[in-house]
């Protein structure tokens, strides 16, 4: 119990600590891309991704994960869900991470956007029920993986997926390079 | 040793530094705690929290806060050591101050904003952590439509900024 | 001429957003002071600057807050992303 609170207390702190540093939220990232086409921020997430794809698996393999997460939903729930977030994510100029850490800077708008968050998820929480039955529960997609929907070993998806995402960043860098020729 | 620690603890990280200690503690916090990073998760803990002090029949009888109890879990000591975490990190590169925006209109957008991203989450069933940082990785097929969508609502944000940048000056 | 953008407080992107947005409704050889005190703008402010071609006259960062004195040239990499924004 003690552990867990220790463990806890020292992630959260490094979590914290990195995103202020690195100034890292995806909110930022994909602004300014779309912006001004700078696809700095993003290339470091794709990095990030892929370290974590190669990491869980790796360790799930070796027995050190125990069970994958929880993710499921409805096809509705999550696309409405997903908008509503990225809107609103814009709007309050910081993702889910970004307002926490923005806070810590000392940012009053992140303040105001934390205070909104919690008064959001007691809203969804007020009307969970009809949200349930509407667009949670139809067209549901169950806790499905990839590897399990296609009927191929996590192993090759891994690798198709670390593929793919290098060739996205080689891609930006020879774009990137065009474009200042 | 002074050029060290100065570097360490005062001046920025390159990204790629950033990006491995995140990937490495998220992993850290799988194998220990059993979850991956999130951020929604534990704030809903902290609204049932708030919420029972203020009307703790009602949070009883909820039927969402029966699978996120009133209590203090580790997904929430995270979230509120990130901001802890963060605040250090700011004052020690001298980058702490309290930013009240000129326009107070910003603190009412950052509501709104929120109100949409808290409720955009919950219905998601993930912020853009627990989904794009945590479930993608995962290969869950229930993130990645997800994280697609709200890169969409991000673009669509962006445009609606863009037109308030315009006319607002 | 001479505008000053001051910016304080406001959270990013705005900082950086406005100060684009004035850069391309100014004349060449406009003098464009902008402050602010966002984390990310100062770094963003000066490596844009360098990209868009646009000479820094003043620079000061004290702290939190940071202090740039501009001076407006319509580059074409500048008109270019004006135009995108539809900033003109």
């Amino acid at each position: 119990m003690v552990n867990i609170i220790l463990v806890s207390i020292l992630i959260g702190l490094i979590y914290g600590f990195t995103l202020q540093k690195c100034q890292i939220c995806f909110t930022s990232a994909f602004r300014d891309y779309f912006l001004f086409k700078e696809g700095q921020l993003i290339k470091a997430l794709l990095f990030l991704v892929l370290l974590q794809m190669i990491l869980f698996h790796f360790f799930a393999s070796t027995g050190l994960i125990i069970e994958f997460d929880e993710k499921q939903g409805g096809i509705l729930s999550l696309v409405i869900g997903g908008l509503i977030f990225g809107v609103g994510a814009i709007f309050a100029g910081g993702c889910a991470s970004g307002t926490l850490y923005r806070v810590g800077e000392g940012q009053m708008m992140s303040v105001f956007a934390l205070f909104g968050m919690l008064f959001g998820i007691g809203l969804f929480a007020e009307l969970y029920d009809i949200l349930n039955r509407t667009l949670i529960q139809p067209l549901s997609v169950g806790n499905i993986r990839i590897p399990e929907l296609l009927n191929i070993s996590s192993i090759a998806v891994v690798t198709i997926g670390a593929i793919f995402f290098l060739i996205i960043l080689l891609l930006k860098n020879i774009m990137m390079k065009k474009q200042i020729e | 040793m002074y050029s060290m620690t100065h570097k360490l603890l005062k001046s920025a990280w390159p990204l790629w530094v950033g990006v491995i200690i995140i990937g490495s503690a998220s992993t850290l916090q799988f194998i220990l705690l059993g979850r991956p990073w999130g951020i929604t998760d534990g704030e809903v803990n902290a609204v049932a929290l708030i919420g029972s002090i203020i009307m703790p029949e009602h949070i009883l009888s909820t039927t969402y806060f029966e699978a996120f109890p009133p209590i203090v879990t580790y997904l929430l000591i995270i979230d509120v050591m990130l901001i802890l975490g963060a605040f250090i990190s700011a004052v020690l590169s001298k980058n702490f101050k309290i930013r009240i925006p000129r326009k107070k209109e910003r603190l009412i957008q950052g509501f709104a904003g929120g109100i949409l991203m808290g409720f955009g989450a919950r219905l998601a069933m993930g912020c853009n952590v627990g989904h794009i940082v945590s479930g993608i990785p995962q290969l869950y097929v229930a993130s990645i439509i997800a994280g697609m969508s709200m890169i969409v609502g991000m673009y669509i944000g962006t445009k609606i900024l863009l037109r308030q940048v315009r006319s607002s000056w | 001429m001479k505008k000053v953008l001051d910016t304080m407080g406001e959270p990013c992107p705005y900082p950086f957003l406005l100060t684009v947005n004035e850069l391309c409704n100014m004349q060449d050889g406009d003098i464009l002071e902008t402050k602010g005190d966002c984390p990310q703008t100062a770094d963003k402010i000066i490596s844009a600057a360098k990209k868009y071609g646009i000479e820094i006259l003043e620079m000061n960062i004290t702290g939190t807050d940071w202090d740039f004195v501009l001076k407006v040239k319509h580059t074409d990499i500048l008109e270019n992303i004006c135009c995108k924004l539809c900033f003109s």
